[in-house]
């Protein structure tokens, strides 16, 4: 559904990005992880349309999407940014009608599908009842969950998330990944989404892809790319890899030599 | 109340504020005889029986000034709010990036060239107040722009430079025309004195352009209000969306400047109260700005006219000394209601 | 029902502005005028007769509409039209902040307007605009031009016989200023205070004003003669330099400065004026007005340049 191939990214002749190459099947999660300053988010930014510089191809389904339109390419690709400073005084249901912005008509008004696809959005991210409640008097998991129904609402084909999990509890970031599972399985979404931490890419995506210094290192299912062969010299820390009772995906857990040093 | 019916309650407001504008003058017209005059004008029923003078006073004075003033209000409030939705800040004016400060230069400039009068006629000053508007927004812009994009804090940052610029140019030629300095001092603090439905005529098609696209760009504020990335990624041409409401607004507002001098903080304060009863969407923002501003500008202007009868009080004096308390009261009261 | 609300509400907007528009423009009554003149800003102003409804614009004009007797005939005058007396009950139709009061001077069907050359254009235009009409009456340069203002106007009210008597009186009493003044070989230096806000740099009369005109009838010589313009400033410096003979304060009546004042001020305690007490409270409204009054000023200096030498 979503394929990069050979994206590049270069400012005053530093690269930032260099000739990456994925792809997304529908129903599809593919995490990205890697160290601060690899370029994830650049990344995620090229792919979206917000950075002019990009060289390479991006297509999804078989439209080239850096020739489309804002709205178009709206319609194709739906962003979950990170929920940070969010306009306080919008209610959940004006946030998320935002997201029907490629399809409203003159003067924003909606249209019974518009309406509907709101809706829809609302109780698929469980949020349906926080429908007239600010913004700013939610959590930081129901905010996170309002811009997860934002992009529901836009309902595309792709969903790319920046590191939805962050300033989540542990209840709530649980939360959302299932949510994100769930939604990618029943509504055949492909979804790349950016994880800091590396036992839930193991854990949720079905693919994992390691991004160093702007290049791809490693692509593959989660075993086979999280390994302390790979993590270690990429994080610098010795990594211990276990398996997970349940499910058997890895978790990953720093080597306990780290605490014996003082021995 | 008002949240439930905004428009009703407003355009009741309007309609008040219209009867009040054309109620209050030097000249005490009973409100009886002001319904007969308008019933006969319209469908020529009833009996004449008032001075000619009334039909000239209330025709060709009241009313014309009425309407300007009404545009005028319109243009500022309209205009105020889509400044702060676009700059995303609550002090954001219509004066923000320099449409004032280049006007009040223009104006006097044209006075102390002391009216080309053969060219331009009495449209001088407020030609000269236009042009000197937009040119100046025109030079902010061009300084503010990095890459291709129009990031919102050069913006502000160009625009204070400017306006400082200008402003101090101003000040220079006030004091150099020492003859004229009363009447720029008047104009600046919003005085216009061209009567009559000229200045309406010529001041309209501003107006209504600008006003009439901006109601459309409601939505659009709405989702600027994330930032400029995110409007990107749910497809919104960000940078021409922004460029088009920085047209529309400052044509409007230098419009409404160049004919009624500078009137301050009715584009400030009109979206804040709207916004405290309303909320922050902007599709309805923008419209009950516009309404808001035109009610706010004709009370403002029917004080100015009977506070020291017969003398006119500049009606920028009267918004300044019943904005500033206003304000300092909405930063108390609504503190945590700021919708914002 | 809001939304009908609104239609209507638009209509009636729409209906407002479109009433106001179809506002064709006043017609002037043009038949078989008895005068035609044409006025100082070189427009033709055409009247049935005698002006009988006249609003003045500027004192002077108030002044010299008294003067020639058609007192009766001012049905309006602006704020600062305050002689004769009466003319303190005629309506005033403003002028203070520089906006006229146009609604008062509407109701008062007037059918004459007397401007000057100061008058804001866009204020006279205005008024026109509505139908009235303006005769602009320019400043005099010298006595004659006075002379000619005062049969001007009274032209246009119908008091020639008034008008004549008046010019008389006023050059008879000229002429006797001038005969007393003439033989005098002692030609005062007079420093005229027109604002002495900044002691440092005050404000006075230019060449070719008339109040250097009045000086110079009085016997007197204008220490602001070399400068330009209604309005000069000049130095403190220069007027110790020059160290006029008298001081003459314009502001006495507006600015309230009396000549003790004066005599504090910084630097000014050396001037001969100031030592020998030549320091007197002036009516500038004698000087600035130009109507008939200037010959009371004239009078009123000469008598302070050369005390005892007029009767």
């Amino acid at each position: 559904m979503l394929d990069i191939t050979a994206v590049s990214v270069a400012y005053d002749e530093k690269t930032i990005i260099h000739e990456v190459s994925l792809s997304i099947q529908p129903g599809e999660i593919v995490a990205l992880v890697g160290p601060n300053g690899a370029g994830k988010s650049t990344l995620l930014k090229a792919i979206s349309g917000v950075i002019p510089a990009v060289r390479g191809q991006i297509h999804v389904g078989d439209q080239q999407v850096r020739d489309l339109s804002d709205a178009k390419r709206a319609r194709l690709l739906a962003v979950v940014p990170q929920a940070r400073s969010l306009p306080p005084h919008f209610t959940v249901y004006q946030t998320v009608l935002l997201g029907r912005t490629p399809y409203l008509g003159w003067l924003g008004t909606t249209s019974p599908i518009d309406e509907e696809a709101i809706d829809t959005a609302l109780t698929l991210a469980n949020i349906r009842a926080l429908k007239d409640r600010w913004v700013g008097t939610l959590s930081g998991g129901e905010q996170q969950r309002v811009l997860l129904a934002r992009a529901l609402a836009q309902d595309t084909p792709v969903l790319l998330l920046d590191e939805p999990t962050t300033h989540l509890d542990f209840r709530h970031q649980t939360e959302l990944l299932s949510l994100i599972r769930e939604l990618a399985t029943t509504k055949k979404i492909a979804v790349l989404m950016v994880l800091h931490d590396l036992s839930h890419a193991g854990m949720y995506g079905d693919r994992v892809a390691l991004m160093v210094k702007g290049e791809i290192k490693a692509f593959g299912p989660p075993h086979q790319v999280l390994t302390p062969e790979n993590l270690s010299p990429v994080f610098h820390v010795p990594i211990t890899v276990i398996p997970h009772p349940d499910t058997q995906t890895p978790l990953i857990i720093p080597d306990g030599n780290i605490y014996n040093k003082a021995d | 109340m008002a949240k439930s019916r905004p428009y009703l309650w407003s355009f009741g407001f309007l309609f008040v504020a219209m009867t009040l504008s054309v109620v209050i003058g030097s000249v005490l017209i009973p409100l009886s005889t002001l319904g007969r005059m308008f019933l006969h004008h319209i469908s020529s029923v009833g009996q004449t029986d008032w001075p000619a003078a009334y039909e000239t006073i209330v025709f060709q004075v009241r009313l014309p000034h009425m309407v300007l003033v009404l545009l005028t209000g319109a243009g500022l409030g309209g205009s105020g709010a889509a400044y702060q939705g676009l700059f995303r800040n609550p002090l954001a004016d219509p004066y923000l990036i320099g449409v004032a400060s280049g006007a009040g230069l223009g104006a006097v400039i044209a006075m102390a060239l002391r009216w080309p009068v053969d060219v331009l006629g009495f449209f001088t000053i407020p030609a000269f107040a236009f042009f000197g508007a937009l040119l100046t927004v025109m030079v902010v812009y061009v300084l503010a722009q990095v890459n291709r994009t129009l990031p919102t804090t050069t913006l502000i940052l160009a625009g204070v430079a400017v306006s400082s610029f200008t402003t101090a140019a101003t000040s220079f030629l006030l004091l150099a025309s020492a003859n004229e300095l009363y009447r720029a001092l008047s104009w600046l603090l919003g005085g216009g004195t061209i009567g009559g439905w000229s200045p309406v005529g010529a001041m309209l098609p501003y107006i209504l352009v600008g006003l009439g696209y901006l109601i459309t760009t409601g939505h659009q504020l709405n989702v600027l209000q994330f930032g400029d990335e995110q409007a990107h990624q749910l497809g919104i041409p960000v940078e021409r969306v922004k460029r088009l409401i920085l047209v529309a607004a400052t044509l409007t507002t230098a419009a409404a400047v160049a004919f009624s001098g500078l009137i301050g903080f009715i584009g400030l304060i009109v979206p804040h109260m709207v916004r405290i009863v309303y909320g922050p969407d902007y599709r309805h923002l923008v419209p009950l700005s516009i309404i808001g501003g035109g009610v706010a500008l004709l009370l403002a202007d029917a004080v100015a006219r009977s506070i020291l009868a017969p003398q006119t009080l500049p009606v920028g004096i009267i918004t300044a000394l019943a904005g500033a308390p206003f304000f300092l009261w909405i930063l108390r009261t609504a503190k945590s209601n700021i919708h914002w | 029902m809001p939304k009908l609300f609104s239609r209507f509400f638009l209509v009636f907007l729409i209906s407002i502005i479109t009433v106001g528009c179809a506002q064709t423009a006043q017609s002037d009554a043009n038949n078989a005028d008895p005068i035609t003149v044409i006025d100082g800003a070189g427009e033709t102003i055409t009247l049935d007769g005698p002006a009988q409804r006249v609003v003045s614009l500027i004192p002077s004009n108030t002044e010299i509409l008294f003067a020639v007797g058609a007192g009766e005939q001012v049905v309006g005058r602006d704020s600062f039209s305050d002689f004769p007396a009466a003319a303190l009950d005629i309506p005033d139709i403003g002028g203070g902040f520089g906006e006229l009061d146009t609604e008062t001077i509407l109701l008062a069907e007037p059918d004459l307007i007397l401007a000057s050359e100061i008058t804001p254009l866009d204020q006279v235009e205005a008024l026109k605009t509505l139908g009235l009409t303006v005769y602009t009456l320019n400043d005099p340069v010298d006595f004659e031009g006075l002379f000619e203002n005062i049969r001007t106007v009274a032209t246009l009210v119908g008091r020639n016989t008034e008008a004549e008597t008046l010019i008389a009186s006023l050059s008879t009493r000229l002429e006797a200023v001038n005969i007393a003044i003439a033989p005098l070989s002692y030609k005062p230096i007079v420093f005229y205070e027109l604002d002495g806000t900044d002691p440092n740099a005050p404000w006075t009369a230019g060449g070719g004003t008339f109040v250097d005109k009045v000086i110079a009838t009085a016997g007197g010589f204008n220490l602001g003669s070399d400068l330009n313009g209604a309005y000069a400033q000049i130095s403190i410096e220069e007027i110790i330099q020059v160290n006029p003979d008298v001081i003459l304060l314009g502001d006495a009546v507006w600015g309230g400065v009396t000549p003790e004042i004066v005599t504090a001020r910084a630097g000014w305690d050396g001037l001969k004026a100031v030592q020998a007490q030549q320091i007197f409270p002036f009516d500038d409204n004698l000087v600035s007005r130009p109507g008939p009054r200037l010959i009371d000023g004239v009078e009123e200096m000469a008598r302070l340049l050369h005390p005892g030498v007029l009767e």
